[in-house]
């Protein structure tokens, strides 16, 4: 018993490292399951705080460049109204339509901190559940896509952004409707890589990628970017494909969180598929 | 006694605080992500306890982690940093040892040795960190670039926030 004691004591040093090592490494593997998420803070009040202190202080230098967002935005929105339209036919009369119901909520919340240089990469929105925000709500900026909501406290939210591991969307080629899945490669903050796209579909450098609808996060037709690369693997059915984001993540600022009032209909519906009966 | 510990305070507030606000924004690509809070452990006191260090650097990482969104990523690697600080600090100790009052700074120790001592203890904090980090990707490649080229990153802001604090001491 002695022996053990002094063993102990003599390289207490070495088991207080693997004691803490296990600590963090626990922290870090049990993290990994995305949806069983304690960890992340940021969501939580106090370093929410901090952080929407930091950004007030940081959104002056940066005014100027976040108008000009907000008015491309306005501009496309613009565009879209009603009254801009002028009526062809003129034997139609407006009516209020009762047939479509809405869908597609916006919440407009504000990043207040995202990192772009890690593996794993995610964004702290300023709204939480007061204000309507659910996990896996879709998060949209100037039409394009940033990535869903994992975490939400009262007053804050976290979210996967698109260069993130976790983060897989389908989404289609605006030309064709051959549609794959975007994954972010770790390398280079602005390209993602689509696969699934069969060698025989015409793809060219420039083509638009858009958000297909599939999932119950992003209604279809959101921007997600622009194909700047086709490689071609010999042997394969597939294009390797390099799709250049539209958004650009060190700048992200005026968000909007989309929810998706069927979402819950949809999912229960396709769990169905996936149990075995 | 007291001076330093309010001292070493003062020093892990502030500079897990650049790490935060400032260092993590410095946006150089994705290879270039330096890890400058590791000062905090790089210059503390040669006589603290070794217990001491390994649980400074775990709550150091722990906090960076908080607001990184890296769970426990961080605090792992700064505890294998205290793990194998004094090890460091054994193997490269000058002939007659550390004099009593002495610090591990440029102001101490010199340019040469400082920067010496820096470099390992935050190059085998960065290639624990990145291991972890890229971990799934299984790619060694990326690793080690990482590895180097955001430890030169850190390694340099580490001697310019010496070189900034410099003060030349006063030889009896």
């Amino acid at each position: 018993m002695r022996n053990l004691r002094n063993f102990l004591i003599k390289y207490y040093f070495f088991f207080l490292f693997l004691f803490l090592q296990l600590i963090s490494l626990s922290i870090l593997v049990s993290n990994n399951n995305f949806h069983q998420n304690k960890f992340l803070k940021s969501s939580g009040n106090i370093t929410g705080y901090v952080l929407e202190k930091k950004n007030n202080i940081e959104q002056y230098f940066l005014l100027k460049k976040i108008n000009e967002d907000l008015i491309k935005e306005n501009e496309y929105l613009k565009n879209k109204l009603i009254e801009n339209y002028y009526p062809e036919d003129t034997s139609l009369v407006p009516i209020y339509d009762t047939l479509k119901k809405q869908q597609y909520y916006y919440i407009a919340a504000k990043v207040i901190s995202n990192t772009v240089n890690t593996q794993d990469n995610y964004l702290t929105l300023n709204k939480g559940s007061i204000a309507g925000i659910k996990p896996d709500m879709g998060i949209i900026w100037n039409e394009a896509i940033v990535g869903f909501i994992k975490d939400v406290s009262e007053h804050y939210s976290t979210a996967i952004s698109v260069l993130n591991k976790n983060f897989v969307l389908s989404v289609k080629l605006k030309s064709t409707n051959d549609h794959g899945l975007i994954k972010w490669e770790g390398k280079d903050k602005t390209i993602v890589s689509l696969t699934g796209i069969t060698a025989d579909v015409p793809v060219k450098v420039g083509d638009t990628v858009i958000t297909r609808g599939a999932s119950a996060r992003f209604p279809e037709g959101k921007l997600v970017g622009i194909v700047s690369e086709i490689k071609q693997n010999p042997g394969s059915m597939y294009h390797i494909i390099n799709v250049k984001l539209f958004t650009n993540f060190s700048s992200v600022y005026n968000v909007y969180v989309i929810d998706n009032r069927y979402a819950e209909e949809q999912l229960k519906l396709e769990e169905k598929l996936n149990s075995p009966e | 006694m007291i001076n330093i510990i309010l001292k070493n305070i003062i020093r892990f507030v502030l500079f897990i605080f650049i790490q935060i606000f400032i260092v993590r924004h410095i946006d150089l690509g994705t290879y270039f992500t330096p890890q400058y809070y590791i000062i905090f452990l790089l210059l503390l006191p040669f006589e603290t306890p070794d217990w001491l260090l390994i649980i400074l650097g775990f709550i150091c990482g722990y906090t960076v982690d908080i607001f990184n969104y890296t769970p426990g990523l961080n605090a792992s690697a700064c505890v294998f940093a205290a793990f194998v600080r004094p090890r460091i600090l054994k193997l490269i100790a000058p002939r007659d040892g550390y004099e009593n009052g002495m610090f591990p700074e440029i102001s101490h120790m010199g340019f040469l040795w400082f920067t010496y001592y820096s470099s390992i203890i935050i190059f085998l904090h960065h290639c624990w960190f990145f291991t972890l980090e890229i971990f799934r990707f299984t790619n060694v490649i990326q690793i080690l670039l990482k590895t180097f080229a955001s430890g030169i990153c850190t390694l340099i802001l580490v001697i310019i926030s010496q070189a900034l604090a410099y003060k030349p001491l006063n030889k009896r």
